[in-house]
């Protein structure tokens, strides 16, 4: 069973937010929509819970080739978790791993995480939440195939074995593909027994991903590919600035362009609008949209700015603001010593390296979407709104994605929200064909949706002995939740926990009052790896460092005493110091720093070494080590680690934040907008701590520590705070 | 000059009509190649990398009226020798996690690979750099790279 998260005491954790949200969206009567939904759902399964035992048969198909081919529920965008979850199956069912595929399949009931209440992909949650699962459903399958075989040669089950595809009764064997048309008629078994982990061949080994022969050659077709060539392309000429609205429209040259099928306004999300053009291909959709004179209406209210928003927030940190759960330590009068410290993280846009987009084909009396989404049931509920249709008469296809990182997770649906109004709108004019909106780079990382912008601010009250008595420490940054279909999700206190999940439930035993502000501003925000962690564990890490340098103790010892014994970041820690063999001389102008942090279940800890010339920081060479729990695929965990590093590295360098000015991006793609390249990338080791307890996350938890172990290096090299990233040369 | 025809992967093909168009579309939407990635449209990324007559080019930003050689995509590129070889290496080292940028990359490396056989770590950098991956891959790219050419020369 999965250990329930053991930072996740006492305040209200981002687990129980998020859980209460789901709550919201399969019961809150005033989204009357969505009911028809869960109970068509149910219909689907016949089962009104979930979290009854799957069928394999619904999931694990026996192709007469012998290939076995695994449905998984989630999205495959990177993170692995599709082979992941394969090898689970595989595992317990002893497929033949060289006849194993792996496919994401659609949105359906069957898919739904009963843990949070629907099927998504994220939360680094895939293989920690369905572990279990999983391997039961590999294990019944193995069940059936005995059955069916033990009736074939009319022999005890008990006598028979399985290995690598083949059931086995003395000297006879079957492989399981010929036994495929007996299993619908076996009973499914009451219960069925794991295998120990001393008995696994597949679970814990470095096997390659199943997704990659077809990606490095080309063959593999993500959501952009889809139907290329065959489908219509619509492209949207987008506001300026957020929210504006189109008040009239044009063709420059008086007429419509060659190639132009259609040209309509079309509302956008969260608010504004734009005119769409759709054409037979892609170029011709560009070609076109280049060819609009668009006058626009923009909102009232003052135009967003990044610095004007960092000023105004600074002060707003100055004052009382909504109390987190949990840490309402009372305010203390003036002690002998005080220390101000703030914090300052940027916008952040996601760029993954396929733009959005979504295909639709919509009939008269159904819509099939194709796109890569981490938000099915979430996207299947708002394809039907849209669309006005059942969600029983909504196929949303899974494809593969180039790239998630929270940005294919809008509350608003805006990408497949956006592709069925356009497919509506052609639709009426004529156009019977599937169609596909495709976001260019410049819409992608002009939309919005950026991690948002934070102001942390930290009044440290220390005693005359220098004991620390009260960390005051207050959080300005829009809720991701405020103002989504999700709100009610945040709670009684207000306090949005994607603020201050990391910091607010930190496991270091200090004394912390928390108090949050959630301004309201038009700049659309969302996720980002890792979500609050990647700010948190920032501000917690190079918070604790401060404390280690004013009391004259080493930060790593002073760690370990502020951890909670039994604690996975204390090995993780340990493993990380060890292998970087920390506190060794180093090169002249070279320093280590260190950070561990705790997140998605699991503790991963890093020493940075670092230096800093001209001006320039130059990230020499990381050593991270990971407590995650059971590792099911340690070359994918490892890959996981090595690319969350470059991603966080590549917020320190300059150029990377993402500006706001006059209500809109500064920056329009990837030549303007930095990103961590070859170049910047430094030497990374991995370790991992040997453990059989359930797995932690992967996807995200590489990503926190790195940051401040860098910052904590660079102030041993010069004696000052980095607390402002990107580091500006 | 304008052509014609566009040689793609070894076989001819009418060139569009209008040569504006960027090789990148013609070859994804006209003749199915979705391989050659879009990734950004100004040639920063690589995503959309292909070879003509061996160098590598961005499509993204080349106009079809611009091609004055025979066009090489991913799908024909690991058919080749050391096409095999560097995606052999690429498997090895168990690159891709998205994989959306690469055929870019091996289609970059490739041509790196064939200008320089073995090339120092600094040579993949420097070879390297243009190309962008958002998973953070490089440094088992690098490593891909360095084992595709160890293989090369026995």
């Amino acid at each position: 069973m999965n250990r329930r998260p053991w930072h996740a005491v006492g305040p209200q954790t981002a687990d129980t937010q998020r859980r209460r949200l789901l709550r919201f969206v399969l019961l809150a009567p005033a989204t009357l929509a969505m009911l028809p939904a869960a109970e068509a759902w149910a219909t689907q399964t016949g089962a009104s819970d979930a979290a009854a035992a799957p069928d394999p048969l619904a999931s694990i198909h026996l192709q007469a080739d012998g290939q076995v081919v695994i449905e998984v529920g989630k999205l495959e965008m990177g993170q692995g978790a599709t082979t992941g979850l394969a090898q689970l199956v595989a595992e317990e069912m002893d497929a033949d791993w060289q006849q194993v595929r792996v496919v994401s399949g659609p949105a359906a009931a069957r898919y739904i995480d009963p843990r949070v209440g629907m099927q998504v992909t994220g939360g680094s949650h895939s293989i920690r939440h369905q572990w279990d699962s999983h391997r039961e459903l590999g294990a019944r399958m193995r069940w059936l195939l005995v059955q069916a075989a033990a009736q074939h040669w009319g022999a005890p089950p008990q006598h028979l074995s399985t290995e690598r595809g083949h059931v086995r009764w003395g000297e006879k064997s079957l492989p399981y593909h010929t036994l495929r048309d007996r299993l619908p008629a076996m009973r499914l078994p009451a219960q069925v027994r794991l295998k120990p982990p001393g008995a696994h061949r597949l679970i814990g080994r470095p096997l390659p991903r199943l997704d990659a022969p077809g990606k490095i050659c080309g063959a593999t077709r993500y959501g952009i590919d889809h139907g290329a060539g065959e489908c219509l392309v619509a492209v949207i000429a987008r506001p300026e600035r957020f929210g504006a609205v189109v008040r009239r429209w044009a063709w420059a040259p008086g007429v419509p362009p060659q190639g132009v099928l259609a040209a309509f306004e079309i509302p956008l999300t969260p608010r504004g609008s734009g005119v769409a053009v759709v054409a037979a291909d892609t170029a011709s959709a560009l070609r076109a949209r280049s060819a609009l004179s668009i006058d626009w209406t923009l909102p009232d209210g003052e135009a967003a700015d990044s610095e004007a928003l960092t000023t105004a927030w600074m002060t707003l940190a100055d004052q009382p603001g909504l109390v987190a759960p949990g840490r309402d330590l009372p305010l203390r009068a003036e002690t002998a010593r005080t220390t101000e410290l703030t914090w300052v993280f940027p916008y952040l846009a996601h760029l993954a390296m396929e733009p959005l987009n979504a295909t639709v084909w919509l009939e008269e009396d159904r819509v099939q979407v194709w796109t890569g989404t981490q938000f099915q049931t979430v996207d299947q509920e708002a394809i039907a709104r849209t669309c006005g249709l059942p969600a029983s008469r909504v196929a949303l296809h899974t494809l593969p994605a180039g790239g998630g990182f929270g940005r294919r997770a809008t509350a608003d649906s805006d990408v497949v929200v956006q592709a069925c109004r356009v497919a509506i709108a052609a639709r009426l004019r004529g156009l019977n064909a599937p169609v596909k909106l495709m976001w260019t780079r410049e819409d992608d990382t002009r939309a919005g949706y950026y991690r948002p912008l934070h102001v942390h601010r930290a009044r440290l009250q220390f005693d005359a002995q220098g004991r620390l008595l009260l960390w005051h420490h207050r959080i300005v940054g829009q809720s991701l939740l405020q103002g989504t279909p999700f709100e009610a999700g945040i709670g009684p206190s207000g306090v949005d926990t994607a603020s201050t999940e990391g910091l607010a439930d930190t496991a270091y035993n200090l004394p912390l009052r928390l108090e949050v502000h959630h301004p309201r501003c038009e700049v659309p925000v969302l996720w980002w790896r890792a979500v609050g962690h990647n700010h948190t564990a920032f501000v917690v890490e190079t918070l604790v460092d401060e404390l280690a340098r004013q009391g004259g103790r080493d930060p790593a010892a002073l760690r370990m005493t502020l951890l909670p014994h039994g604690h996975r970041a204390r090995d993780a820690l340990q493993l990380a110091l060890r292998q970087a063999a920390w506190g060794r001389p180093l090169p002249a102008g070279q320093a280590q720093g260190i950070a561990v942090h705790t997140s998605f279940g699991t503790a991963v800890a890093m020493v940075a070494r670092v230096s800093l010339r001209d001006r320039e920081v130059r990230v020499h060479e990381v050593v991270a080590g990971v407590h995650a729990g059971y590792v099911v695929n340690p070359s994918s965990a490892r890959a996981q680690i090595e690319g969350a590093i470059v991603m966080a590295l590549g917020t320190l360098l300059p150029g990377s934040a993402l500006l706001v000015r006059q209500g809109a991006a500064v920056q329009s793609g990837l030549h303007d907008l930095r990103l961590p390249r070859m170049a910047d990338t430094p030497r990374v080791r991995v370790h991992f701590v040997a453990s059989e307890e359930a797995p932690g996350g992967l996807g995200e938890p590489g990503l926190p520590p790195l940051g401040p172990a860098v910052a904590n290096a660079l102030a041993r090299l010069t004696g000052k705070h980095w607390h402002h990233p990107p580091f500006q040369a | 000059m304008r052509q014609p025809f566009l040689i793609v992967n070894q076989r001819p093909h009418p060139a569009p009509a209008d040569g504006d168009t960027p090789l990148l579309w013609w070859l994804r939407d006209s003749l199915g190649l979705t391989g050659t990635k879009y990734g950004c449209g100004v040639g920063a990324c690589g995503a959309c990398t292909v070879h003509v007559d061996g160098q590598a080019r961005r499509a993204c930003i080349t106009p079809c009226s611009a091609v004055d050689g025979e066009i090489v995509t991913i799908e024909h590129a690991v058919t080749t020798p050391l096409g095999r070889r560097v995606l052999a290496a690429w498997l090895a080292e168990d690159v891709a996690q998205c994989g959306y940028c690469q055929p870019g990359q091996i289609m970059g490396a490739m041509a790196l690979l064939a200008r320089e056989p073995r090339p120092q770590a600094n040579r993949i950098v420097e070879g390297m750099n243009g190309h962008l991956c958002r998973c953070g891959t490089y440094g088992r790219i690098q490593r891909a790279i360095a084992r595709a050419a160890r293989e090369g020369s026995t």
